[in-house]
């Protein structure tokens, strides 16, 4: 059969065996079907089960070869893991409009081969198995999965990676450590920023303040995980960098070799441009280098990273200065194309008191930068730092490592607005540094040019100013004197911005004004980024910008626009499940001992073993899902994966309409005296399945889940969810006598000396053959039926076991047993999503929660919108031969209406 | 066909453990791989996957495979899926064997590992050796009459007419009765409260369509000769004496003399020769009842009123003609839908029938509530016409019957449940209680199974309204006594009470349930469809293909499949029509030809074959003393191979060297192995 252009078609939405079987039997008629599931696969429920009643045939041996027609048919087109969007128009001529949510496995390449499976590193909860087990974040629902290609988890992106200003995939990362790939989860980071080893020691991790594993315990030690990575997988990366090939010919110069103007050449260099980076200090790395004390970020570990960037095919030349050597005007006369300006904010800004150009009174970045060079610093004794950031923090420990005998810093506020990262002051007072908080400097004493002391007042805390921090007021007569002979000034940096020429507008601020998307300066082919833009921040943030930067410099030398799709809105992760999480403790990041510290800049921080890391990073709630650590790509050689796949919508034209949307299991939460999410061995029919199927989590072995002990003593209780009223529903389920019925006669078949009984109301086995079945189960199986109503369970804290109070209702006894497992016949309740579908299909639902049908004509698949029909358990509760009639009744009512619709249009 | 030597390929099936876990399907594997001719064999989870039959498609182009095995479960289960992956693969698909490791090996002898690796070990041995012998069969396209025949115009055969109709086919409906409408004809309200003979109309008005033919008062006449696409049907119709020029005057019926007891109302009350049948039934015409009018002016039978032609004389409209004639049709169809519908069980001698007037069943039950039937909507005593102030309903009456021990019952017992009966009753329970509030009314019942939609509201309005349900176990039924006073009433043992209970009763409901027609032996031979052990016909697969047959192009809906409630009868009635469409649709449909075909040099024309073919394939060609085969008739029974005498017949994809083939190696495993 050729689908040719006149061919009739219609819609089939819900591919479970009712939806296959409509969808066959259309297609068989000749129409052209779509068949939307929302699922990766087709089979719905029934793929789930073992067995089916009364015959006891295997589900899915009897299910898959339908399911397979389905998937080579000619006239059916399958859009699995889609839904619905909108429909309009009228029978014979809607419009339908379907997501296609993005799988990121291109389905004509997969060859389900499964290889990607073996390396992803992100588990979570098996929704095929009823989360009875767990399955890797790329995966196929099951072995008989139609299409049989995987699909790839994403629920958005995970703070911790929203929250990076250089938005580094942290779950990415985490999850490679977690399986051991160190070097893997190197390279990762190394394609987002070219310091990770950096990072990992001195970035301010905001990161950690988002985690999700915060909400439970602590945040995962990221940075700290960071810093493992790059110290245990770097090797083989570092000598595998090579210089990346040359593709452009337009030079750019970077002015200032600090984490930005690094970063930037780092990228514009990976892209195939030659590039120079312009250092007016005798070694790069700018901040880095010389305001970072040794202790924090030995030089070797600094080094290291810039000498990749080296190797990568940067050249860095230092100890030239712009504005003094030559000029930005000079730079592009010498043919470089494009100039980022990166210079830092290496400018201490004074207090503003009298006399402070004394003796003794020196400003915290001077002091770091000649400390951190070697150079000979002079102190004496006793050390006053004002300020309350990082600066005062390193410029205190600092100065004790120097000799000082005692540190005090002077903070105006106090440490809850103290902008110092709080791990740092902490290891600041461990090592000697005492705060004073609440103080400000009033003046400075002094002697025949040098400080003896500084009188201070007492503040106290106001109303919040503008930057939202309550502003301090002097108290009047508080003042005091504190006895010292060296102050150090560390209250903030500004740039020098003298080189500039005038078309570079400058802020009131005394930074770089640039366009905060592109990072242009008012001076085209000129952009900025980094502290001499921001002010003095961080050094992700810088590298944040120095990567920003290098993407407009790359659209701008190859004349593209700089905003087109900058402006990416991210989609976050919406809601974490954090159920049945253990706490666990957060890694302590291992220190040098107070004593091995002060009077030699050994790294006070010593980092995780490996044992510390993987234990620490598989904490981890994989908040995304998929962490994107991209070892599926490595391996897929069929280069099937896309991960950055996109949704897609597909409009169909269509004569008619087949609801098939199905049932969802009534949740056994809601009967809390069943005790079911609260004891362990109460389980649910479905569960049930699962259990004692072949490839279900237990390999098809009926165990217990308190202890996977074989149960010897079984009940099932009947009627769960359905024929009641506090449960909200009325109806009976029409398949849970029969299935528990045939659960048991499995049970009975796997153990024979099991004890089973069947708590029921009534037992309803109506159909063709099942009254003869529930004969059979209680004549030749010995299974014990018993008619009443259970009113409660509760467990045997020790045993795990259950009793159950029942009535017989025949007898009028009152029993209590005890039993080894419990099992839930759990009813059918109506779709969630059947609201949504009335919206778009405009079709209704009764009293019962099912779609109405038109009842008075009795022809159960008719709606009350013409060319709309309805078929299966969306219908309400049915068994699978009742629902195989109805999807064939309804394949036969839509091929009527199709049959006298317009032609499809392709997709 | 050009001999190829065969290469073959062996695929063992896990199925996850259901094989796995008992025959160690590596080993089989291995031993497969060592058997002659074969090439590849391997192992793997679940065969019949898509990625199970990848491999198998690999595989068959890189060792260029020309036959194929599957060792798995039934072949009846998964030898269609494989033969087809075959074809795509452009290998003929009887080039496929699957031995059955499941439901032979595996299942049966589930605690006996060792032991059933080495039976599928030679199973499969047997498989290789009738798969090296495998011949190709070839197919033949036949054209499909765009016709389609529904035997039985019920509810159920009315719908699938409509449907098949409206899908633009043309539609051949057959009916015995007089008029169509079958049990919803004789049906008073339905249990969601809509009227059964405004359903009815609603559905029998629309068949006054071009596509459609109806033959009423018409029966299949003898076994139907063809095949999918291609049926050729004999039916006889009894001869019309009322014809479309009927206005429904009733005159005929008003002249008539002849007064018999009214059939419809279950002989509640009377009715003429010539009658109207009940509202919404088809054709809306008057119906002459020959049997009972026969003798009319001729007086053949003495107990007869002479009637002269009255009804001739009064009508007007030329409508009846006393000598017509029957008629016989030749219908052609592609497709045949199978309607026939139940018939209610017969309780004589249960609880009294037919003995107590006033036990009734709850069809006639039925025709008392309808406003059109003999007490005009009242439930009444029909020993004295007045109503009774207590109602007893019995249900389970010929359904969940127990077998019981020592009892010689001459009558079957139906142990199924007939589905419909509960939520019949409990809408007839309401009803009552509505015509008259005072009425007691028991329901006497093993469990109420109120499972459909909106069904369970019914259970509880009764129980709302005072109706008082009683269970009895399905093995101590109650009992009527009939005290010599005429008052009637029910003993039975409450379990509650632990006690016999005696329920003083004016009127008796035995709730009856479905049984198979009595002609569904004459059917299922007539259309070579087979039956379930309930006697009802018997789908082709009870999960998957509620609606199929074995005989390919025939389908069942409604209560011949088994007893089912009107929603779910419509519904199979349109499902049945689609599967009915399909080979209408396309137009074309191939037949494997697997067929009986003969060595002329062998046979001697004693023509045994032909006595015994049962499709009437073979013709005794005298002229050459041979036989000659009408392939599309074979059906590849194989009952002529067997019987002929000189080994001349044999059967395409069976032949005797193949199956010999099983067997040798089969009896060579045994000698060598035990």
């Amino acid at each position: 059969m050729m689908i040719h252009k006149e061919q009739k078609s219609a819609l089939v939405i819900g591919g479970g065996v009712t939806g296959i079987q409509t969808a066959l039997d259309l297609g068989d008629m000749g129409l052209k079907v779509y068949l939307v599931e929302k699922e990766p696969s087709i089979g719905g429920h029934m793929a789930q089960l073992d067995k089916t009643f009364p015959t006891l045939d295997c589900s899915a041996c009897i299910l898959t070869p339908k399911m397979v027609d389905v998937a080579r048919h000619p006239n059916i087109q399958l859009l699995t893991y889609s839904e619905l969007e909108n429909v309009s128009g009228r029978a014979g001529d809607f419009k339908v409009r379907v997501k296609r949510k993005a799988r990121f496995v291109d389905l004509k390449k997969c060859t389900g081969c499964g290889e990607c499976v073996k390396e992803c590193p992100v588990e979570a909860k098996n929704e095929f198995n009823l989360g009875l087990n767990l399955r890797k974040a790329i995966y196929r629902p099951f072995p008989q999965a139609i299409p049989n290609a995987f699909v790839i988890d994403k629920r958005g992106t995970p703070q911790c990676r929203a929250t990076c200003p250089a938005g580094i995939n942290v779950q990415g990362y985490v999850a490679l450590i977690s399986q051991g790939k160190f070097a893997e989860a190197y390279a990762l980071i190394k394609r987002f920023v070219p310091f990770p080893a950096v990072l990992g020691r001195v970035c301010f991790r905001p990161c950690e303040t988002e985690c999700e594993r915060g909400k439970v315990d602590e945040p995962i030690a990221i940075c700290a995980l960071k810093r493992f990575a790059a110290d245990h997988g770097s090797s083989e990366t570092k000598e595998k960098t090579v210089p990346a090939p040359k593709i452009f010919d337009e030079k750019v110069a970077i002015i200032g070799a600090g984490p930005a103007g690094l970063t930037a050449a780092y990228e514009l260099t990976q892209k195939g441009y030659p590039v120079t980076v312009f250092e007016s200090l005798p070694q790069p790395g700018g901040m880095l280098r010389f305001g970072i004390p040794e202790y924090r970020l030995p030089r070797n570990v600094l080094d290291a990273e810039i000498e990749q960037i080296r190797n990568l095919g940067v050249e860095i030349k230092t100890s030239v200065s712009v504005g003094k050597d030559f000029s930005i005007d000079e730079i592009q006369r010498n043919g470089y194309k494009a100039i980022f300006v990166a210079t830092g904010a290496h400018k201490s800004l004074k207090i503003g008191l009298e006399d402070e150009e004394t003796i003794g009174v020196i400003q915290a970045i001077d002091f770091l930068r000649d400390a951190n060079q070697g150079r000979e610093v002079r102190l004496g004794e006793r050390i006053a730092v004002i300020g309350g950031g990082n600066v005062a923090i390193d410029a205190s420990r600092m100065a004790l490592r120097q000799g000082a005998k005692s540190v005090s810093i002077l903070y105006r506020r106090s440490r809850n607005e103290m902008p110092a990262y709080p791990h740092e002051v902490k290891e600041a007072e461990k090592e000697g540094v005492e705060i004073h908080f609440l103080v400000m400097p009033k003046k400075i004493l002094h002697k025949n040019g040098h400080v003896y002391g500084v009188e201070c007042n007492r503040l106290r805390l106001d109303k919040p100013d503008e930057s939202g921090r309550r502003s301090p007021v002097p108290i009047e007569g508080s003042e005091f004197v504190m006895e010292i002979d060296t102050i150090i000034e560390a209250i903030g940096q500004s740039s020098d911005l003298s080189f500039l020429p005038d078309a570079i507008k400058i802020t009131g601020r005394k930074t770089v004004s640039v366009d905060p998307l592109t990072f242009e300066t008012t001076l085209p082919g000129v952009f900025a980024g980094g502290d001499v833009v921001l002010g003095p921040a961080s050094v992700i943030e810088a590298i944040a910008n120095g990567k920003k930067a290098a993407i407009s410099i790359d659209r701008y030398l190859r004349g593209d626009d700089l905003r087109t799709g900058r402006e990416q809105i991210v989609k976050k992760v919406e809601a974490v499940s954090k159920e049945d999480l253990e706490k666990r403790e957060r890694k302590a990041m291992p220190l040098l001992p107070i004593t091995d510290r002060v009077h030699n800049f050994r790294e006070v921080e010593t980092g995780f073993t490996e044992q510390m890391a993987i234990e620490e990073a598989k904490r981890c709630l994989s908040c995304g899902g998929c962490s994107e650590c991209l070892q599926c790509e490595k391996v897929c050689e069929a280069n099937a994966i896309i991960h950055e796949q996109k949704d897609e919508y597909v409009d169909l034209h269509v004569g008619a309409i087949v609801v098939a949307t199905g049932f969802e299991m009534f949740d056994a939460h809601k009967k809390g005296e069943y005790g079911y999410g609260k004891f362990d061995n109460v389980i649910t029919g479905l569960e049930f399945e699962r259990l004692i199927n072949a490839g279900g989590p237990t390999s098809g072995e009926l165990k217990r889940p308190s202890d996977g002990r074989h149960p010897e003593k079984i009940a099932f209780i009947q009627c769960v969810g359905s024929r009641d009223q506090k449960a909200d529903n009325l109806n009976c389920s029409r398949v849970c006598c029969m299935y528990a019925i045939k659960q048991a006669v499995l049970i009975k078949e796997h153990m024979p000396n099991t004890d089973v009984s069947i708590f029921y109301i009534d037992i309803r086995a109506y159909g063709k053959g099942f009254e003869e079945f529930y004969r059979r189960a209680e004549e030749e199986f010995g299974i014990h039926f018993i008619r009443g109503a259970v009113g409660e369970v509760w467990e045997h804290p020790e045993t795990k076991n259950l009793s159950l109070r029942a009535e017989d209702s025949d007898t009028g006894e009152l029993l209590d047993e005890e039993f080894d497992l419990i099992i839930l016949s759990v009813g059918l309740s109506s779709p969630k999503n059947a609201p949504f579908l009335e919206d778009i299909l405009k079709v209704t639902h009764s009293s019962d929660g099912y779609f109405a049908t038109t009842q008075p004509e009795a022809c159960s698949v008719l709606t009350p919108v013409e060319g709309v029909f309805i078929a299966g358990a969306a219908e309400g509760p049915k068994d699978i031969p009742d629902s195989i009639a109805q999807a064939s009744a309804a394949a036969m009512k839509a091929a009527i209406v199709a049959n006298n619709s317009k032609p499809a249009e392709g997709i | 066909m050009e001999k190829q030597e065969p290469r073959i390929g062996v695929y063992v099936c896990h199925c996850g453990s259901n094989i796995a876990g008992v025959v160690n399907v590596a080993e089989v594997a291995e031993s497969a791989a060592k058997l002659p001719s074969v090439v590849s064999a391997k192992h793997y989870a679940y065969m019949c996957s898509e990625p199970g039959q990848a491999l198998i498609k690999e595989d068959i182009k890189k060792f260029n495979l020309n036959r194929v095995i599957v060792a798995a479960c039934s072949p009846r289960m998964h030898e269609p899926t494989y033969r087809k992956l075959l074809a795509e693969n452009d290998l003929n698909p009887f080039y496929f064997e699957m031995a059955n490791i499941r439901e032979h090996v595996s299942w049966p002898h589930m605690r006996e590992p060792k032991k059933a690796t080495e039976k599928a070990k030679s199973l499969v041995k047997m498989a290789v050796a009738r798969a090296r012998l495998l011949e190709a069969v070839s197919k033949m396209e036949v054209k499909v009459t765009q016709r389609a025949l529904v035997i039985g115009g019920g509810v159920a055969g009315i719908t699938a007419t409509l449907d098949l109709a409206n899908c633009g086919f043309e539609v051949v409906l057959v009916e015995k009765e007089p008029f169509l409408g079958g049990h919803l004809a004789l049906l008073n309200k339905l249990y969601w409260g809509g009227d059964a003979s405004a359903l009815l109309a609603s559905l029998t008005s629309k068949l006054d369509n071009p596509k459609i033919r109806v033959l009423k008062d018409s029966e299949i006449a003898e076994h139907v000769e063809g095949y999918i696409g291609n049926f050729n049907v004999k039916i006889v119709q009894k001869p019309q004496y009322v014809n479309e020029n009927c206005d429904l005057c009733g005159k005929c019926a008003e002249s008539c003399p002849v007064t018999v007891p009214n059939n419809i109302n279950f002989g509640l009350d009377q009715r003429k020769a010539i009658y109207l049948p009940p509202k919404g039934s088809y054709p809306a015409r008057y119906v002459l009842d020959k049997d009972s009018c026969d003798g009319c002016g001729t007086d053949r039978s003495s107990k007869r009123i002479q009637c002269d032609h009255q009804c001739l004389k009064a009508c007007e409209k030329n409508a009846i003609n006393l000598d017509a004639a029957s008629n016989e049709f030749l219908v052609e169809a592609g497709t045949i839908i199978v309607s026939t519908g139940f018939e209610p069980y017969n309780p004589v001698e249960d609880f009294g029938y037919g003995e107590i007037k006033d036990v009734i069943t709850q069809l006639t039950l039925e025709r008392m509530l309808n406003a059109a039937g003999p007490s005009k909507g009242k439930v009444v005593k029909p020993s004295d016409g007045k109503t009774p102030s207590s109602v007893t309903f019995i249900m389970c009456v010929g359904s969940r019957q127990c077998v019981q021990q020592g009892a010689a019952s001459e009558k079957p017992l139906n142990a199924y449940c007939s589905r419909f009966c509960c939520s019949s009753a409990l809408k007839n329970v309401a009803l009552i209680k509505a015509q008259s509030p005072k009425t007691d009314v028991y329901v006497l019942f093993k469990d109420i199974r109120s499972f459909g939609r909106e069904q369970e509201s019914l259970y509880r309005k009764a129980r709302e309204l005072g109706v008082n349900f009683i269970r009895f176990k399905p093995k101590e039924p109650p009992r009527i006594v009939k005290e010599e006073t005429g008052k009637l009433s029910v003993e039975l043992n409450d379990l509650l009470l632990k006690a016999k209970i005696e329920i003083a009763t004016d009127l008796i409901v035995l709730v009856e349930g479905m049984v198979p027609r009595k002609d569904v032996i004459d059917m299922n031979a007539k259309l070579s469809i087979t039956r379930s052990p309930d006697g009802f016909f018997q789908e082709a697969h009870p999960k998957m293909n509620p609606l199929d047959t074995f005989a390919e192009g025939v389908f069942l809906c409604g209560t011949a499949q088994g007893p089912k409630d009107v929603i779910d009868t419509i519904s199979q009635a349109s499902g049945a029509a689609a599967k009915a469409a399909v080979p209408l649709s396309r137009g074309r449909v191939q037949i494997d030809l697997v067929t009986a075909f003969v060595d002329k040099d062998l046979c001697v024309g004693c023509g045994k074959c032909v006595e015994i073919c049962p499709y009437k394939a073979l013709s005794l060609d005298e002229a050459e003393n041979t036989l000659n085969v009408t392939e599309v008739k074979c059906k590849g029974c194989g009952s002529c191979a067997a019987t002929c005498p000189v080994g001349a017949m044999e059967l395409r994809h069976f032949k005797d060297a193949q199956l010999l083939a099983m067997v040798d190696v089969s009896a060579l495993a045994m000698e060598g192995g035990q």
